[in-house]
């Protein structure tokens, strides 16, 4: 190998660099905007009523699973990070002011084809915890998704933090480890 | 270039640099997609894609210790870097990002090299790079479950 052949490689590498950076940075207030503009259009679903107006709560709890907290009219859409069986797992849980679950939606995952992603379009799956309050257990009032126990008990523990914070009982529910 | 054994390199550049600005672009275009995360199956997935299109486009130059070592740096370096620009690797350090892409794609490139020998029933052989690359990813995908 001689010093030269390094040149092609170098200058590839920062010639698709300089692309992206240039990229990143002409589209990313555009790309920041859009998002946020999604993302209170998907919450507003997951509360009663349907509210137009999110504002981002500080969460100072014990519970590290608790990433963001989202208030609005209705309740609150908390984005939770569990460990699924493939890596972590990112959930956002609308909770209304009482206490009940009334939306979730699986964000990110690593889930298995056919198997652990399930928990991201199995309604009947998903359905099973709205109405709950942060009792929700699986093989108890929960049926976990077919050869996916481990990712079910992680939607599962995710759901209860979410509850957990809004009845205020969001001590460290074990939802940062796997299978808890 | 057809003779440069950090070929694989270049090609590796295109491939990742591609899928970052793909990414990128769909932040803007489906901003609530659920976008694949850069861990180790996909850092394999890339590292074989490369490798693959490597092998099609022509035969390979001997690889050298030195230039397996070269090209593993490098591919860290892609790891680490690319994502980083494209704004892709807010929530893992880039220095993690270039370990993991340097082993990754070293050990793809030593393992591909030698299975690509081994399946290869003759100088044409069209599926061998194919089948080689179905098999290592696999395997890997195996691999990362299991750690």
């Amino acid at each position: 190998m001689r010093t030269k052949d390094l040149i092609a490689p170098v200058a590839a590498l920062l010639a698709a660099a300089a692309v992206l950076f240039g990229v990143s940075s002409a589209l990313g207030e555009t790309a920041r905007a859009r998002e946020e503009a999604a993302r209170t259009e998907i919450m507003a679903y997951m509360l009663p009523g349907r509210p137009a107006d999110f504002t981002q709560e500080d969460y100072d709890g014990e519970d590290e699973s608790i990433r963001r907290v989202f208030k609005a009219d209705g309740g609150y859409v908390i984005e939770v990070e569990t460990a699924g069986y493939a890596g972590p797992m990112v959930l956002w849980v609308g909770v209304t002011n009482g206490g009940e679950v009334s939306g979730l939606t699986v964000r990110q995952h690593g889930e298995t084809f056919g198997l652990g992603r399930g928990a991201q379009t199995d309604a009947p799956f998903l359905l099973q915890f709205l109405g709950t309050a942060g009792e929700a257990a699986v093989d108890e009032n929960i049926d976990a998704l077919t050869g996916a126990t481990v990712t079910s008990k992680a939607v599962t523990r995710a759901v209860n933090s979410a509850a957990a914070f809004v009845t205020g009982a969001d001590v460290s529910s074990g939802a940062t480890e796997w299978e808890g | 270039m057809k003779n440069n054994p950090l070929k694989r390199s270049v090609l590796l550049a295109a491939v990742v640099g591609l899928a970052c600005l793909a990414l990128a672009l769909s932040g803007i275009f489906a901003p609530m997609a659920i976008r694949p995360r850069l861990d180790l199956p996909m850092m394999l997935g890339l590292s074989v894609l490369a490798l693959t299109i490597d092998a099609y486009w022509g035969p390979a130059p001997r690889l050298s210790w030195s230039a397996l070592a070269a090209n593993a740096a490098l591919g860290g370096a892609v790891f680490a870097l690319l994502p980083w620009c494209a704004g892709l690797a807010e929530n893992t350090p880039v220095w993690t990002l270039g370990l993991a892409g340097a082993a990754v794609f070293g050990l793809a490139c030593l393992l591909y090299t030698a299975a690509l020998e081994r399946i290869a029933t003759g100088p044409k052989a069209p599926l061998a790079p194919a089948g080689t690359a179905l098999m290592l990813y696999l395997a890997g995908q195996c691999l990362s479950g299991i750690l």
